[in-house]
């Protein structure tokens, strides 16, 4: 085995530049998604209110407080204008008479719009769940003056020191509040973090699955065939080159960690003593995969073809490009379970952005190198049926 | 020293080798002659021990190989017929990779590495990558990975296929030398007179199987002890060849005007014959040669084909 790691040692000059390849494109996809952050945006949506009516103007108040939403006010010619611009993703034409109307269950707000889509679509629950409050305020309003002795007061201010009222309590004083506290203080989602964990993992496969894949060349070279007649052990053939490829993917990865903390400056939580075993169990993973895989090829080109495929796809599904919260699919996952990247990041990102200890990841490490066994000892199967061939 | 017993291989319905007998003795050259698929790459990489066999044994000094290959292993050079090597590495690079698989380590190994690339020829190139060598120079090294822990047995398959005549001199020279050293040889070539010039002992494969073995001497008289006399004339010699038709010792006569082609399984007295005739019908002779049956016609007539089919 000594000889095939000196081996390794000495093409290392080839392995090399695919690891600071793969590297370099880690790096700049960090700094490219780091460039760009994540800021929240605001959906823009127009309002006509021709009625200005207390209820109309309340309506007003009630959607422009809605969180992740601005309502801006405009005339009718103008809103039609900015719809067309897609200036705001629509706008709602309250018609004069509106309150009049409410009275008569004949009351009518209709959307200006260019065309409906995902964001205009909320537009009807919205101002249907707005008009809603506003009017079990208003009607709640009435009543209550109905049983005041008006002669007395001043009808207005009482009305509007009620809606003042209600809609303190509205905001501080809800009878029922509730929260919710995560025993452990987990941190939120950080998207530059996802961001460096999703593609060292990413371009590290390469690495490691070209790396691995050496056999191949090697049979194309015949050196294979000769190592295979000479006092080298099949064993020491196939750890020594799974050692060297461990050795050369562990570098990377690690590497990817101690440059991303301080070359972009992104504050690690946990140990990274745990996040070394994480990173052994996931290069010892995918490095079986990669012997695996090399079975089902007869040459480097047919694997540089088919690589990139399952590389992605398994990256896609395993949640290297963005986080598996978004997904819905059962399918997808369902299937994200069979992908080593989806144990690894989800325990680096329990350990490194969560702070979480090695008790909470210890499945996902087991799950790791459980995978890498099966994968390895099908690779071993595989390799040895067709050498015997 | 090695010896192999009904050696037989099957790929799926294709059956390459069928049955192989073929003992070495130490000291010895061998030659595995044969056309394209009769057996020989694959019963090498039976010896080899890169493949099973399906059926028969091989004994290496009285063990078997199959329940122990590690003994064979040790002691055994393989000269692949493609070159395996690492491109990317040098020469030097790789004599020290292959010396190593041989447990070769530390000073002993530097010394192999010296020794053999004298021996191919090759030091002042060491330091070059492979894949900037000539055709010739990557064989050479591809014998030298071979060479470097001294095997007993060394097994070389077609060494010299695609390279120029100097490098072809510098490998057959090597191999003799080897062998005049006490290395037991297995050498298999498309090229007759390589192995004429090399081998004790031919073996000639056909269809997987061993259809003749013997030295070349035996192998030729085994097939015919005719010989081939060929006359031209300077001029139309009809008239002289027809005499010749009558002559007992004397098979069969082909007369095409100016040269007389004569078969025979005693030549004596036949150049007096021809002269004396010549004289007689008055005819001048430009040229005489007599043909001796060579492996070529050895293997043709075994096996219907031309040994490079």
């Amino acid at each position: 085995m000594i000889a095939i790691l000196k081996l390794r040692w000495m093409k290392l000059r080839d392995d090399s530049k695919l690891m600071l390849f793969m590297t370099g494109l880690t790096l700049i996809m960090i700094a490219v998604f780091a460039s760009i952050g994540y800021e929240p945006t605001e959906t823009k949506i127009g309002l006509v209110d021709e009625d200005q009516s207390p209820i109309t103007i309340r309506l007003y108040d009630v959607l422009n407080h809605l969180e992740g939403y601005e309502i801006i006010l405009y005339d009718l010619e103008s809103a039609k204008e900015a719809v067309k611009e897609d200036d705001i993703e629509g706008a709602f034409y309250i018609e004069k008479g509106f309150t009049t109307q409410l009275q008569t269950g004949s009351a009518q707000i209709q959307r200006l719009l260019i065309s409906e889509n995902m964001d205009n679509m909320q537009m009807v629950n919205l101002i249907d769940s707005s008009l809603k409050k506003v009017l079990s305020e208003y009607q709640f309003s009435q009543v209550l003056l109905n049983n005041l002795d008006l002669n007395q007061l001043d009808g207005n201010a009482v009305l509007k020191n009620i809606l003042a009222t209600l809609d303190e309590h509205w905001t501080y004083k809800q009878p029922v509040t509730l929260t919710a506290k995560t025993l452990t203080e987990e941190k939120n989602y950080d998207a530059i973090k996802h961001s460096v964990i999703g593609f060292s993992l990413f371009f590290a496969m390469f690495t490691i699955v070209f790396g691995i894949s050496d056999i191949l060349v090697e049979k194309e070279q015949n050196t294979w065939q000769r190592q295979l007649i000479s006092p080298i052990s099949k064993f020491s053939m196939i750890t020594g080159n799974m050692l060297g490829v461990f050795v050369l993917g562990f570098v990377q990865v690690s590497a990817m960690f101690i440059l991303s903390k301080y070359l972009f400056k992104v504050q690690w939580e946990g140990s990274m003593l745990v996040l070394l075993i994480v990173v052994a169990a996931f290069v010892f993973c995918v490095a079986s995969m990669g012997m695996m895989l090399s079975n089902f090829v007869s040459t480097m080109g047919q694997l540089s073809a088919i690589s990139p495929v399952i590389l992605t796809g398994t990256a896609m599904l395993g949640g290297c490009f963005w986080p598996l919260e978004i997904v819905t699919s059962k399918v997808l996952l369902f299937l994200s379970i069979l992908t080593p990247q989806r144990w690894a990041i989800e325990a680096i990102e329990k350990l490194l952005i969560h702070g979480y200890n090695i008790s909470a990841i210890t499945n996902n490490i087991i799950i790791l190198f459980g995978m890498g066994m099966v994968y390895l000892l099908l690779g071993t199967l595989l390799l040895n049926r067709k050498a015997l061939a | 020293m090695l010896s192999i017993q009904g050696l037989k291989k099957s790929y799926g319905e294709v059956k390459a080798v069928k049955g192989v007998d073929i003992s070495i003795e130490k000291g010895e050259i061998i030659g595995l002659l044969g056309p394209n698929g009769a057996g020989k790459s694959t019963t090498i990489s039976m010896i080899s021990t890169l493949l099973k066999p399906d059926a028969g044994d091989i004994f290496f000094k009285g063990e078997s190989i199959q329940k122990n290959p590690k003994s064979l292993q040790r002691v055994l050079g393989v000269v692949p017929q493609d070159i395996a090597l690492y491109p990317s590495l040098s020469g030097y690079e790789n004599l020290k990779f292959w010396g190593s698989a041989y447990g070769l380590k530390g000073a002993e190994l530097k010394k192999r590495i010296d020794e053999v690339s004298e021996i191919i020829g090759i030091k002042e190139r060491l330091k070059d990558r492979v894949e900037k060598y000539s055709g010739g120079m990557k064989r050479r090294i591809n014998i030298g990975a071979a060479l470097l822990h001294q095997p007993e047995l060394l097994i070389m398959d077609e060494p010299t296929v695609g390279i120029d005549p100097q490098s072809r001199n510098h490998i057959l020279e090597t191999i003799k030398e080897l062998n005049d050293r006490g290395m037991t040889i297995i050498y298999t070539s498309h090229y007759m007179e390589e192995v004429e010039f090399l081998c004790d002992r031919i073996y000639i494969m056909d269809e997987g199987v061993v259809i003749a073995n013997g030295t070349k001497d035996e192998l030729v008289e085994s097939v015919s002890k005719e010989r081939k006399v060929i006359v031209e004339f300077d001029e139309d010699a009809e008239d002289v060849c027809h005499a010749f038709e009558t002559l007992e010792q004397v098979d069969q006569v082909l007369c095409e005007k100016e040269k007389m082609t004569l078969l025979t399984t005693s030549s004596e007295g036949i150049m007096q014959k021809i002269i004396e005739l010549s004289a007689e019908k008055k005819k001048d002779i430009i040229s005489i040669d007599v043909e001796k049956p060579n492996l070529e016609s050895v293997f043709l007539q075994l096996t219907g084909k031309a040994l490079r089919d």
